[in-house]
């Protein structure tokens, strides 16, 4: 009898010391995951090489690593520090030159590198292999235009790239006005406005789009206010003081609300801008 | 003609950087149409080697070697040639019907014609029950046999077995002894190559011994074993006093096993010997000359090898 | 003639039910049904990963076979010492060579069509259960590659036997094959390299020399490489087509001929 249960038990203690040692290493594992790094890429000439023939498998590799990395860090809400974005770059970068012609690294990079690493210039560089291998997506011209205007401050530019967004068959006819518009004003909260309407229409990550929308808000906010700024100078032929003059003085209703936590003002010039700066305060 | 000549074959191989091994050396023989020729010999006395050159798997170093007067190097002769090599390999996912297809197709035959012939070789080995088996079920004297029906696929001339015996059970080996007499009966030539001296001594009309490479005798199996008697030897169940006082005169030896006793007369006088035991009755079991036996004769050869006489 | 028939029929039976080709495919399948999980990880290009991994199942599955089959049929024949039964026969060394060849090219032409079938089957699968916008699977590129990269695993074949043909491990036929296919993937990306000039590395012209070598005397294996045309759609013109695949015959030839050349004076003790 004792026999024909040996094996049994020797097996069942077994699995059940494995389990416990699993659980134990599972909780170590996820302690290890919050401070996950991710690797410089290798340069693209020794990818190339290595790839053997597997180039645009090693593309997807590198690009969904990126990806799943930088999804973990935002799930934790662990910050991403300027270094990390570098490589995150650099990932994108390598993996978008081993397949020029494979769409995600250009998006994702657009999403990532311009709103949180503040990296327009760099979001542009990846963009432009984007362009040169894939020129009927007017997609990217278009993103590489609003970077230009909106982060950059160089309307020439985005002009140019807009003009070059609106030349593709499949580009929607805003593409064009938008670009005509730039060529000839010099910024403002309107331009802004239109385009970035246009930009989270284009964006199909929410977190990115929500990021937008919220921007779009308090831009509207000062569109709203620098009007008022201008009926109430017609009016009364002189600049309010406060923007509450606007208020007391019947020229708006009520004060619209900066998203980001901050209270409209007016400047010494007379412009209009919020004390958040268009950044989270953080209460 | 002769089914095969070997002349001046000789096959020698590197041995490190600057030795020579031989394996085999100064091979002259003829084997004439229709005979079955015993090769015999120790191990490593290049047996295999030989029968290689003859089927073009090794090259000779010197000499020349032909059969039905075509050199071995023309690869049409080897679809007259039927052959079987020693623990043979096979494709272990084949079947015995591939197999001898393979065999045919390669020597020539129609498809018909190898249907024919698949089944009749196969119900000879009794492979029948196993035709579209795979090889690799087979066991070792399966495999033989299998063999067998590839090397004669063909309704070769000239078959030349490597060790045929090789691995078979007694059943397998009647079976091989009863082909081989029946290719005789075809007026086929056989040369093959055995260990099992019993074997050779029933069925080969020629024999030749090789010990270290080279050709010690060749000839008829009737000459070697038909030379004057050395003597005479009985086999008794009993001795009686009057034999043992007549033996007395002559050299002789004895030894018991069992019930009987074997008696060795070195003398060669029959009448004496005869005389010795004229009066055992039923108690002679048997009597006969005195003669080297195949095994005598090949283990002097090997001897005179060891010697060092060439 | 009848003699490359006989052989290459036995030579094929030999092959496709080894053991060996059951299971990998059933790996195979295991594989495939992994590139619906795997392409779904990406937010965009969906399709093309999906033609990406399916391509290269297919390419690393039918690599395994050609090697394993590469060196069974000739360095396997060789160590088990099955030639023999070949050989007895009214055979001559350069039919055996080329019988022999010829079932195996059939066996790996077979099973990559097998893997073609599986492949464009899961990229189909991917393909109708995504609204990808940017998904269009472009079919014949898609065949092209699977084409060319059986074309090129018939190179590598004759690859083997060359090195068969005179060595006599297996291991080492298969390890050197091994080692020419390496050097195969990578001499062109190396040529390059070296013709561009890597920043700020001084390159010796000992290196140019031989890499220059290396590239002529070794097959070129990115010369069959299609796979980013079929994961983009790129044009690829039929004279592309045509050449590749001359060279691709020709190089073969030359293995196959030497291999036949040498064999002529190989022994079977």
């Amino acid at each position: 009898m004792a026999r024909a249960l040996f094996f049994p038990i020797v097996v069942g203690s077994l699995i059940a010391a494995h389990v416990g040692v699993s659980l134990e290493v599972q909780s170590i594992r996820h302690g290890l995951l919050r401070q996950a790094e991710v690797m410089a890429p290798l340069p693209a000439p020794v990818l190339k090489l290595a790839a053997l023939g597997y180039r645009n498998l090693v593309a997807d590799w590198l690009f969904s690593r990126t990806l799943s990395f930088h999804g973990g860090q935002l799930a934790q809400k662990a910050p991403i520090n300027d270094e990390t974005y570098r490589i995150i770059y650099r990932r994108l970068d390598v993996a978008s030159e081993l397949d020029p012609y494979f769409v995600d690294p250009y998006f994702f990079g657009q999403a990532v590198l311009t709103w949180g690493a503040g990296m327009p210039q760099e979001a542009n560089r990846l963009l432009d292999r984007g362009r040169r291998y894939r020129p009927d997506d007017w997609i990217i011209p278009f993103f590489m235009g609003f970077n230009a205007f909106y982060f950059l401050h160089d309307n020439a530019q985005a002009a140019a790239y807009l003009m070059e967004a609106s030349r593709h068959p499949g580009s929607p006819p805003f593409a064009a006005l938008l670009a005509a518009r730039l060529a000839s004003q010099s910024g403002g909260t309107g331009m802004s406005i239109e385009f970035l309407q246009q930009l989270a229409a284009q964006t199909e990550d929410p977190a990115t789009r929500r990021q937008i929308q919220r921007r779009l808000e308090a831009l509207k906010g000062i569109w709203l206010l620098e009007r008022a700024v201008e009926r109430y100078r017609t009016r009364f032929g002189e600049m309010p003081t406060t923007v509450s003059d606007l208020v007391a003085r019947g020229i708006l209703l009520r004060l619209p609300i900066d998203p980001y936590g901050g209270s409209f003002y007016l400047d010494s010039h007379g412009k209009v801008w919020t004390t958040s700066d268009l950044r989270p305060i953080r209460r | 003609m002769n089914a095969i000549v070997v002349e001046g074959v000789s096959k020698t191989y590197p041995d490190g950087f600057r030795g020579k091994k031989v394996a085999v050396e100064g091979l002259s023989f003829e084997v004439p149409q229709g005979a079955v020729f015993g090769f015999l010999g120790p191990n490593g006395a290049g047996k295999s080697t030989t029968i290689k050159i003859l089927l073009n798997l090794i090259v000779p170093t010197t000499g020349r070697a032909t059969i039905l007067d075509r050199p071995v190097t023309d690869k049409a002769i080897r679809s007259r040639v039927g052959y079987l090599p020693e623990n043979p390999n096979f494709y272990d996912y084949l079947t015995p019907e591939e197999l001898l297809w393979f065999g045919g197709k390669t020597s020539g035959m129609t498809t018909a014609r190898i249907r024919e012939r698949t089944d009749q070789l196969l119900r000879l080995v009794d492979l029948g029950h196993v035709r579209r088996k795979r090889l690799r079920t087979f066991s070792k004297g399966m495999l033989q046999r299998a063999g067998v029906g590839l090397a004669l696929i063909n309704d070769p001339d000239v078959v030349v077995f490597d060790e045929p015996m090789s691995g078979l059970d007694p059943l397998g080996r009647k079976l091989m002894a009863d082909i081989i007499r029946g290719l005789k009966q075809e007026g086929k030539t056989i040369f093959f190559s055995s260990h099992i001296l019993h074997d050779v001594e029933d069925l080969c009309d020629h024999v030749g011994i090789m010990v270290k490479g080279r050709l010690r005798r060749v000839a008829r199996l009737a000459e070697l074993l038909s030379a004057k008697p050395a003597g005479w030897k009985a086999t008794v169940r009993r001795l009686s006093d009057g034999a043992r006082a007549r033996l007395a005169g002559l050299s002789w030896t004895c030894s018991d096993r069992g019930g009987f006793t074997d008696i060795q007369i070195h003398d060669q006088d029959l009448g004496a010997a005869l005389d010795a035991v004229r009066d055992l009755g039923d108690d002679l079991v048997e009597f006969s000359p005195l003669r080297p036996t195949l095994e005598d004769i090949v283990l002097q050869e090997v001897e005179r090898a060891e010697g060092g006489t060439a | 003639m009848r003699n490359l028939w006989a052989i290459g029929r036995i030579t094929f039976l030999e092959g496709v039910r080894s053991r060996f080709f059951y299971g990998l495919f059933v790996v195979a399948c295991l594989l495939f049904s992994t590139t619906y999980a795997l392409s779904y990880l990406f937010p965009r290009d969906v399709v093309k990963v999906a033609v990406d991994l399916s391509l290269a199942t297919a390419s690393l599955v039918g690599l395994i076979l050609t090697l394993f089959w590469g060196t069974e049929s000739l360095a396997k024949d060789l160590e088990k010492r099955t030639i023999h039964m070949v050989l007895a026969k009214a055979v001559s060394r350069s039919e055996y060579i080329v019988g022999k060849f010829a079932g195996l090219a059939v066996l790996i032409g077979v099973s990559m069509l097998l893997l073609a079938a599986l492949a464009s089957l899961s990229v189909w699968t991917v393909d109708a259960l995504t609204d990808d916008q940017y998904g269009v699977i472009h079919w014949s590129l898609f065949l092209l590659s699977l084409a060319m990269t059986t074309l090129m695993y018939g190179l590598v074949a004759s690859v083997i036997f060359f090195f068969s043909s005179f060595v006599s491990s297996t291991f080492l036929a298969l390890g050197l094959t091994l080692v020419v296919y390496l050097i195969g993937q990578s001499v062109e990306e190396l040529r390059l390299l070296i013709q561009a000039g890597a920043d700020g590395i001084d390159i010796s012209p000992m290196l140019t020399a031989v890499v220059t070598v290396a590239y002529h005397v070794f097959p070129n294996l990115a010369v069959f490489d299609f796979k980013a045309q079929a994961a983009h759609g790129l044009p690829v013109s039929a004279s592309t087509v045509v050449w590749s695949a001359l060279y691709g015959a020709l190089y073969t030839s030359v293995m196959i001929a030497l291999s036949a050349w040498f064999f002529r004076k190989r022994e079977f003790p």
